[in-house]
């Protein structure tokens, strides 16, 4: 793998980007130097330290005088978080409802395509707006969102794996020795389908990484005390011709982040696909 | 007659009709038409015939890998369309099968060790522990190294990976193995050493065994007795000597005389069948080979011929063989 | 020289790979007549398919890096521009494959297709080339051709495609036709009629055949002259007769005796132990001494040079002087 790595510049990078991420998440408590939420309005507005700020605030302060660099580091919190958790949603949903739809066929598989369907044509801020105006804004209801938004992607992707999987004569190998349909589902179909759906996940987290952002842009994202790389990125909005670096500096995180993630998810599918070929 | 109390499985007017899309259940592939045949403990019987013929989907109903459209299967005299999904799981012991294609019979994601352990698993024969061993001893049967436990499918060559295939087959102790067309897939070579190997374990373990194939070579090396089928029917059933001797129904006929010769210079006298084989949807009325028979006459094509006795244990289902009608 | 029309010499193809150098054709060299129907034998990894794309100059090269010469008549065909060698596909040397299924473009007519094949190659004007095409199904047995120059690939069988396949490549009345596998996929009866058809083209039109398989109870009554490929290179030729009555190779011999039935009813096949050798890692000796019966320290060392007794050539090292004895290599 470290050979496949080490050939791949871009997986590389893309993989160093998530640890980077990841780890300033992990550690946030210990490395940020201010907490985020601590308002110094005497401060408030300083530039980074490349435009004429301080080394006391290195991405300089918010308009309300909170240091940036703390707050891109709580808010990658919330960032991985969301993406994981929604990401580990989705796929357990969607897995499931795909490989059954896939493995009992006939009705069942009608009846889940079309809710897939359904649920494509909602659009999603359309959701997120119930969910919020229901059940509140919560960080746990961005993560239900996040999943039920989702999951359909992980569904098809399964689904058609496994109408091709079914087909192959170790299946029925199986079956004729006598396995269940439990087992074979669990030890024969799921191990060969689950490389795409890996492969769909790293994608499927970039994607939830941006809708985050969208929805607490939109100020439909999570309750306001929490630090958020999208709620940055909005109350940065007003401030774009005056002190652009509020706005850009989240922009960028994200940029970065989606990226990286995408560069592993490339290099993951290229790493994986090739050894189920026989 | 054959001895019942030898006869290991016996088919009984096996249909297996699968309806058409679309059509609202009026027309049908008709893959398996009223099959009757009685196989014999030990012995090896082969299943020849072309594509279309039906041999794969009636080795798959001898597994009840398919459920019949109607008729019996009846394994040591029990009927297993009519059993339970508990009591075919335990039936499932006495029969196994090698498929063809040795590249989609195994799973590709599990290590050869593994494979072979999973019957002991799935039947709770024996401890993990004790699967292991057995999955040693297995492998060795099928002449492959110890090592070969620890690889994956994708490592091993076709041949290798038949073996293992039979070695799989073999895990459960079944009594009969069906073999579908599981050397057609391997070079010349290759086929031999895994022919000869199936005829080992054969006289090894007390096997039955049903070997399906198109090449007629092969089931004639390795049979006791062959079904020709047609069309989803046996349309001559008899022992290898009889059958190649005195073939009687115009189609073994036919596929005796297309066989490549063996000899420069030898020159074989084919016997050129009219027109194409019909599509299984669209069956001939009366005997499924009349549209391209060169005996065939008007009573051909009215009724379904019944299944006629030539000799001892040679059937042959066309009006014009001779021999007595059998009220099956 | 008089009425060869295909020399191959010294032909060599590496493949370059990541994984390494593959050596699948090892200094091969044969002749075809006119009219002379060869049967090129060997089992996967042979190399046969390999040598016989290279002919009709179907290998893509890069990853493939190809050495030799290719005469047809007195022009090498690997020293040919590509736009020239187009002209000769389909034309002066055709190919037809093994899967009739898919060699035919499942998105044009019989017809359209066929007369392409002329159009490309002939001037001649629309109705000329369908009365052309409407011949030459007649003349592989197809009923009905009027009918057929209308219909798709998919609305016919795999034994009438073959025939298409094989009515299109003669066209243009080819020297050599380059058949590789052709029955492989088909079932017995059409096999037959197959064989029995190109037999009879050859007869007709003098089209000289080169006939790939690996299945040596199929060339029996197929060919003329027999060479036998192991591991990229040609480690037997002799005329069809000889061969069957004695081969010499090892390697053949043990091909010829496993196939059920050719020496009449017997308890066990012979087999030839082991498997074929990587192409990547190819030995110093002969490369078949690791699975061969008469084995000794000569083949081992030294690959075998080509022994021609009396028009009947073969590769091995038991056939001279310094072959000492049978070997270690059980059977």
């Amino acid at each position: 793998m470290w050979k496949s790595l080490k050939e791949n510049r871009t997986g590389m990078a893309g993989i160093i980007i998530m640890l980077i991420v990841i780890l300033m998440a992990l550690t946030a408590a210990l490395i940020a130097p201010f907490d985020p939420a601590k308002q110094n309005l005497m401060a408030k507005l300083a530039p980074p330290v490349w435009s004429g700020g301080t080394l006391e605030h290195i991405l300089g302060t918010d308009q309300l005088g909170r240091d940036i660099l703390s707050r891109i580091i709580y808010g990658s919190r919330v960032t991985m978080l969301v993406a994981f958790s929604g990401t580990i949603w989705a796929g357990i949903i969607g897995i499931t409802m795909g490989a059954v739809s896939g493995y009992y066929g006939k009705w069942v598989d009608a009846v889940i395509m079309r809710i897939v369907d359904i649920q494509l044509s909602f659009p999603f801020i359309l959701l997120a707006l119930f969910v919020a105006a229901v059940l509140g804004r919560s960080l746990t209801n961005i993560i239900l969102i996040a999943g039920i938004s989702n999951w359909v992607q992980y569904a098809r992707l399964v689904r058609g794996e496994i109408l091709s999987v079914k087909e192959m004569e170790y299946i029925e190998a199986i079956r004729s020795v006598g396995g269940k349909n439990g087992r074979i589902i669990m030890f024969h179909i799921i191990p060969n389908v689950i490389s795409p759906v890996i492969v769909q996940a790293t994608l499927g987290m970039a994607r939830i990484i941006l809708m985050e952002a969208s929805l607490s842009f939109l100020g439909l994202g999570v309750p306001l005390e929490i630090p958020t790389w999208g709620r940055m990125l909005a109350e940065g909005r007003d401030f774009m011709l005056t002190n652009p670096w509020l706005a850009i500096i989240p922009g960028v995180a994200i940029t970065v982040t989606v990226l990286g993630v995408n560069l592993m998810g490339d290099w993951l599918r290229d790493y994986l696909d090739p050894k189920l070929d026989v | 007659m054959p001895d019942k109390s030898n006869v290991i499985l016996e088919v009984k007017h096996l249909k297996k009709w699968f309806p058409v899309a679309g059509s609202r259940g009026k027309k049908f592939v008709k893959a398996v038409d009223d099959v009757n045949l009685t196989i014999l403990k030990g012995e090896t019987l082969g299943i020849v015939g072309e594509s279309g013929c039906g041999k794969s989907t009636f080795a798959r109903l001898m597994l009840r890998l398919l459920d019949a459209t109607d008729g019996e299967v009846l394994l040591n005299g029990r009927d297993i369309m009519k059993l339970s999904p508990n009591e075919m799981r335990k039936t499932r012991r006495n029969i196994q099968m090698v498929f063809q294609d040795p590249y989609a019979s195994l799973n590709p994601r599990m290590k050869v060790e593994r494979i072979l352990m999973e019957p002991y698993i799935i039947h709770s024969l024996c401890s993990v522990k004790e699967a292991k061993i057995k999955a040693a001893e297995l492998i060795e049967t099928v002449g492959l190294s110890a090592e070969s436990l620890k690889k994956y499918p994708h490592e091993f060559s076709g041949g290798q990976r038949q073996r293992i295939c039979i070695a799989r087959a073999l895990a459960v102790m079944p009594d009969i193995i069906v073999c579908d067309e599981c050397v057609s897939a391997l070079d010349v070579s290759i086929q031999a050493q895994i022919i000869n190997m199936l005829k080992e374990l054969q006289k090894k373990y007390g096997l039955t065994l049903v070997f399906i194939s198109h090449d007629l070579r092969v089931v004639r090396h390795i049979s006791d007795h062959i079904a020709v089928m047609y069309l989803g029917e046996v349309v001559e059933h008899a022992s290898k000597q009889e059958l190649f001797e005195n073939p009687r129904h115009p189609y073994t006929q036919a596929l005796l005389s297309a066989a490549p010769a063996t000899r420069p210079g030898e020159v074989k006298k084919r016997i050129r069948l009219k027109g194409e084989l019909p599509s299984p949807i669209d069956r001939p009325a009366g005997c499924g080979f009349c549209t391209r028979c060169l005996y065939a006459e008007e009573n051909c094509t009215k009724e379904v011929p019944g299944v006629y006795r030539i000799g001892y244990g040679h059937d042959c289902r066309c009006i014009k063989a001779g021999g007595e009608l059998r009220i099956l | 020289m008089d009425n060869t029309i295909l020399r191959v010499e010294e032909l060599n193809i590496v493949f370059h790979t990541k994984h390494g150098h593959a050596n699948a054709v090892n200094n091969v060299s044969f002749e075809l007549k006119k009219g002379e129907k060869l049967g090129l034998v060997g089992e996967s990894g042979s190399g046969k398919s390999v040598t016989s794309k290279s002919i009709i100059r179907l290998l893509q090269s890069p990853p493939a890096e190809i050495t030799g010469r290719i005469y047809l008549n007195d022009t090498d065909l690997l020293k040919l521009p590509e736009k020239e060698m187009m002209n000769y596909r389909g034309n002066r040397i055709s190919m037809i494959f093994q899967e009739p299924m898919v060699s035919l473009n499942p998105l044009f007519t019989i017809g359209n297709q066929m007369m392409e094949v002329l159009f490309r190659h002939q001037k001649i004007s629309r109705d000329d080339a369908r009365g052309k095409v409407t011949e030459m199904l007649k003349t592989v047995d197809i009923p009905s051709p009027q009918t057929r120059l209308k219909q798709y690939p998919f609305e016919l069988s795999g034994g009438m495609r073959q025939r298409i396949m094989i009515a299109m490549s003669l066209l243009c009345n080819p020297e050599i036709l380059i058949a590789d596998e052709p029955t492989t996929a088909l079932d017995v009866t059409i096999q037959a009629q197959i064989l029995d058809l190109l037999n009879k083209l050859n007869e007709d039109y003098g089209t000289s055949i080169i006939f790939i398989t690996h299945d040596l109870g199929v060339i029996a009554e197929m060919v003329d002259t027999v060479a036998v490929m192991y591991a990229g290179s040609i480690v037997e030729k002799a005329t069809v007769q000889e061969f069957f009555s004695a081969p010499f190779h090892p390697y053949a011999e043990g091909l010829l005796y496993s196939i059920p039935g050719i020496r009449g009813d017997t308890e066990k096949l012979e087999t030839i132990s082991g498997s074929v050798p990587s192409i990547y890692q190819l030995s110093e000796g002969c490369a078949f001494h690791n699975r061969c019966k008469y084995v000794c320290n000569i083949c081992r060392q030294k690959k075998p040079e080509i022994q021609d007794i009396d028009g009947h050539l073969v590769s091995c090292w038991k056939y001279t002087d310094a072959w000492k004895g049978a070997g270690t290599n059980a059977g």
